[in-house]
């Protein structure tokens, strides 16, 4: 089942979600609704994807239809940067000089303003840094860390961080993220982070679980063969890879059938000999080279 | 480049069929057809252009006009060994091919040690964890903060983050970006010209073993810096301007370390060689003023400092191709020689 995993201040999140980027409009619409149908309860966006209107909308026509409140769903939406062909502009989080003071707690308080303005809710269930921007990233930090405490949001968390960016935010004497959100898939398996996040009670959540379904993943003979052992497909068996281990995946897709596929992970259980067959397919692959999305990082 | 040849079929069959719509509604055979020619014509001027760009992007005065932006808008590997920044003497004095490992020559020409800093904040996720990065130095490094003239720093527009870049100006972006997707549209009739007679590349196969040209090129070099850095006498005390900008340098050396270090990247600061002829114009004292006296304040003793100014083997003028920057064979002998050393050498 899809079961919530306990956040370290008590929160409940569910234990796979949808990602929503690049999904817009119509396709979002049609995307949400099945999701919710289909049992989806969490649902990830970012103030930089300039999709989180259409979710919010896309949200409202989902409760509609399947009889849900608001609180039946988990929100996520990210603090960050407007894309530029793709890649973060940087206009909000870099400074343009050494030492520059910017008014970060104004910055962040205006943009979850718009996020919930567009989702069309009072609170976020979830709030993340997009990417650990130098400059300012413990600034950041403690001004969700404002909006957690004033009830904005009802958990907090980073995004795209390693071991020395959270470490920077508890060397900064502030609170734990109780979420980290980053690439991982079985060509980039993480183990080292992911071991640390867990020992810090820091829950993980894996985005492009599915690697936009690479060929190399798609055609991995000990995939295919885990395929064959199990009845599942790859996407299946990836999927099901992440919430053994105590991941949360958020693979993303319009297609309903695909949703329904990414879905129907809860009906087996893979020996610890098969998770770590997968574990091994690791080549430390990256789909997003993090200094070209955040220089500095 | 197929979903464009597709669109220019469907293009096509669209023409066609507003012939057909124009025959029918006109009753004139005459019109359908030039209306139909009309509208072919203007779809064809697509795959001339794209042609025309791809034909011109090949030439050398294209690849100048782009430095060496190229090395980073072509797929890049994950998990490399080793990278090199540095300016043109880096450029040239490190070649990995046939080395076994998984390196990069991330040198620009010319490029200051702050750009070094933001092409290696911009880049190094593309290290390992533990990966080797090469800091080169030249015997100038220290005179300069950065280029005063804005359009040397265009070139980084094609692969730097904006953030990156000093004074980003996007009108600047929109010109470089158009020059780099389509060049013919940019710059037509210097396109076309190029396309008819290319300019040369830097020959970098060649042995300036004459010693006089040896000789006159070391010449050059140095009153060309001495101009450049406003210095009358390399063995007098570094005047105030160059002292200033070498504790810029010196700040910014630290920086690059110690952001290396933070990252689990192991920085090496090197010297590389230059040709007799250039090597005997630099004075002790100047070395001590310029190079050794910098680096001694930048890095600390567990920071490897290869200094091969020095190193017989590399004086030899069959490794340059002018007095300063080293050819193909002197490249591929120093990187064998400073992968040796730092016991990287995968070779055999």
């Amino acid at each position: 089942m899809n079961q919530n995993l306990i956040l370290s201040n008590g929160v409940g999140m569910p234990c796979i979600g949808m990602g929503t980027y690049p999904l817009q409009g119509r396709a979002m619409l049609k995307a949400v609704v099945a999701a919710t149908q289909f049992g989806y309860r969490a649902f990830d966006t970012a103030h930089a994807y300039g999709n989180e209107a259409s979710l919010g909308q896309s949200l409202r026509e989902a409760y509609k239809q399947n009889g849900l409140k608001r609180e039946d769903v988990f929100i996520t939406s990210k603090i960050g940067e407007k894309l530029e062909n793709g890649i973060p502009d940087g206009n909000l989080f870099y400074a343009s000089y050494p030492n520059e003071k910017r008014d970060i707690k104004r910055i962040v308080t205006n943009q979850l303003y718009e996020i919930l303005k567009n989702l069309q809710t009072d609170y976020l269930d979830l709030l993340l840094i997009h990417w650990p921007h130098p400059d300012f990233l413990v600034e950041i930090w403690e001004a969700i860390i404002d909006q957690y405490h004033a009830g904005k949001v009802r958990a907090i968390g980073v995004s795209n961080c390693r071991e020395r960016h959270i470490k920077r935010l508890i060397d900064a004497g502030t609170l734990c993220p109780m979420v980290n959100q980053f690439e991982r898939h079985p060509l980039n398996n993480q183990k080292g982070l992911i071991k640390y996040c867990q020992e810090s009670g820091i829950q993980v959540e894996a985005f492009s679980p599915l690697l936009m379904m690479n060929n190399k993943l798609m055609k991995s003979p000990v995939l295919e063969s885990l395929s064959h052992k199990y009845t599942k497909t790859i996407p299946q068996i990836i999927l099901r890879w992440n919430i053994q281990q105590g991941v949360i995946p958020i693979p993303k897709s319009g297609n309903p059938v695909r949703l329904l596929e990414n879905f129907s992970i809860f009906d087996f259980d893979m020996t610890s000999a098969d998770l770590e067959a997968i574990d091994a397919l690791n080549e430390n692959y990256k789909m997003l080279v993090e200094s070209r999305y955040c220089p500095g990082y | 480049m197929r979903e464009k040849l597709k669109l220019i079929f469907i293009e096509c069959i669209c023409s066609l069929v507003i012939a057909v719509i124009v025959y029918i509604v006109l009753k004139s055979i005459i019109w359908a057809v030039v209306i139909f020619l009309i509208l072919v014509a203007l779809i064809m001027i697509q795959p001339v252009l794209l042609v025309l760009n791809k034909l011109i992007k090949r030439t050398n005065w294209y690849k100048s006009q782009l430095a060496d932006g190229w090395k980073f808008r072509k797929d890049i590997s994950c998990e490399l060994d080793l990278c090199n920044l540095g300016s043109n003497s880096g450029n040239y004095a490190f070649d990995y091919e046939s080395t076994g490992l998984k390196a990069e020559n991330w040198a620009v020409g010319p490029q200051t040690l702050s750009y070094d800093f933001r092409v290696l904040k911009n880049y190094f996720s593309y290290l390992k964890e533990g990966a080797t990065v090469l800091i080169p130095i030249c015997p100038f490094s220290g005179c300069i903060k950065d280029f005063e003239e804005e359009s040397v720093n265009y070139k980084y527009y094609s692969f730097l983050h904006p953030k990156m870049i000093l004074s980003y100006s996007k009108n600047t972006n929109k010109k470089v970006m158009r020059l780099v997707n389509t060049p013919f549209q940019q710059s037509p009739f210097t396109s076309l010209k190029r396309l008819i007679r290319d300019i040369p590349l830097v020959d970098t196969q060649k042995e300036l073993i004459d010693e006089n040209l040896m000789e006159i090129d070391a010449e050059s070099w140095m009153k060309s810096w001495k101009s450049q850095f406003k210095i009358s006498d390399l063995d007098a005390p570094v005047s105030e301007r160059n002292q200033d900008c070498i504790k810029y340098n010196i700040r910014l050396l630290t920086d690059m370390i110690t952001f290396c270090l933070d990252r689990n990247l192991h920085p090496v600061v090197i010297l590389p060689p230059v040709s007799k002829a250039l090597n005997s114009k630099f004075s002790e004292t100047f070395r001590e003023n310029y190079i050794y006296s910098f680096v001694r304040e930048a890095i600390h003793d567990s920071i490897p400092f290869l200094d091969y100014f020095n190193d017989r083997q590399f004086l030899d003028s069959s490794l340059y191709f002018d007095a300063l920057f080293m050819n193909k064979k002197g490249g591929k002998l120093f990187t064998k020689q400073v992968l040796n050393d730092l016991h990287l050498n995968k070779e055999g």
